[in-house]
């Protein structure tokens, strides 16, 4: 059977690498930056892992997954990753600014930025577990996703999960709650 | 309890809570630049495989006819081997045994260990003796030896100078 002028132009055309990785960032660049956001010590940071992940999709588009869970999983293993690089490069100088910005944060008075020292705290605790466990706590603790999808997305055990969940409440509860006045 | 607290305190702390996306021109640069980023397809180097291995076939296709076994030098053929004739008895009849001729010696090779090393050697000592024949005829003294040979490896071996006649 003949096939018409309008009936191939209809035909879904094959999907190019551009066409592909324009969908993957638009599909998924605004999760992906609110996960780096809590990952890093700040807004600049963030926009780099963000920008480098996706690179990292540009570069390699073969290694992408098809389908947006796994496609979304491998968006956030290679953002925890490049944490995990940016941690271990920079393991001294952040570890000492952490250390900075905590005697800042205590010399700040209890007045009415209050949201801003809250922040300032978290911040500070999250930056002294490791990247693996941060993301962690985020994505189950900030974003409520559940630990067999916290597991799927960073390709790890679920026990593995847990206890990262386990250690990270522990450190996080002797930095956070002995200042805690309630 | 303690987990509940901790989990309020986190989210009252979100470092997420005020940044909660890119802008519009953020967003729209990065993707820009993240577009730009796909490598091109390496569509000119598609022939150089192909090229590679047209050119390593050629090789191996000029090898073969240059070091082919066709042309190799073939190998001289081996000497014929020339096995004695057994002299026929008629052509050269026996003297008559005279046992008055004492330095008249019949050479018997019919031992064994003669015998083994005549058989070993036949083609040799057949050439030996055609070629010492016509000499032997030219210079003087004339030689003559007869041989009998049977079937079963027999060889009687008469030696007769003309001195000795």
């Amino acid at each position: 059977m003949p096939m018409t002028t309008s009936a191939i132009l209809d035909r879904p055309q094959p999907q190019t690498a551009t066409d592909r990785l324009a969908r993957l960032f638009d599909a998924h660049h605004e999760r992906l930056f609110r996960l780096a956001r809590r990952l890093s010590s700040d807004r600049e940071e963030a926009r780099d892992l963000v920008q480098e992940a996706f690179l990292r999709a540009a570069r390699q588009p073969g290694a992408v997954p098809g389908g947006e869970k796994p496609e979304e999983a491998w968006l956030v293993r290679t953002l925890v990753n490049l944490c995990r690089d940016r941690y271990r490069r920079l393991g001294v100088r952040s570890r000492a600014a952490v250390e900075i910005r905590r005697e800042e944060r205590e010399t700040v008075p209890r007045h009415p930025e209050e949201a801003a020292v809250a922040r300032a705290t978290v911040q500070a605790a999250l930056a002294r577990l490791s990247p693996r466990r941060r993301a962690v706590v985020v994505l189950h603790e900030l974003e409520g996703v559940a630990v067999r999808e916290v597991a799927r997305l960073l390709g790890v055990a679920e026990v593995t999960v847990r206890w990262h969940l386990l250690a990270a409440r522990r450190d996080l509860a002797s930095l956070l709650l002995k200042e805690d006045p309630k | 309890m303690n987990d509940d607290r901790l989990r309020q305190i986190l989210r009252e702390g979100d470092p997420a809570a005020q940044d909660t996306a890119l802008s519009e021109d953020e967003a729209h640069a990065m993707r820009r630049m993240v577009l730009t980023a796909i490598p091109e397809p390496r569509r000119r180097l598609v022939w150089l495989p192909a090229l590679a291995t047209g050119a390593a076939a050629l090789l191996v296709l000029a090898l073969a006819v240059s070091h082919g076994p066709w042309h190799r030098t073939p190998a001289p053929p081996a000497p014929p081997v020339r096995v004695a004739a057994a002299p026929a008895p008629a052509i050269a009849p026996p003297p008559p045994l005279a046992p008055a001729a004492p330095h008249q010696e019949p050479v018997k090779s019919s031992r064994p260990a003669r015998r083994l090393h005549v058989r070993h050697h036949a083609a040799s000592m057949a050439v030996a003796s055609v070629s010492k024949q016509p000499a032997l005829a030219a210079s003087g003294p004339a030689v003559r030896e007869v041989q009998f040979s049977t079937p079963g490896g027999t060889r009687i071996i008469w030696v007769s100078s003309s001195s000795s006649l």
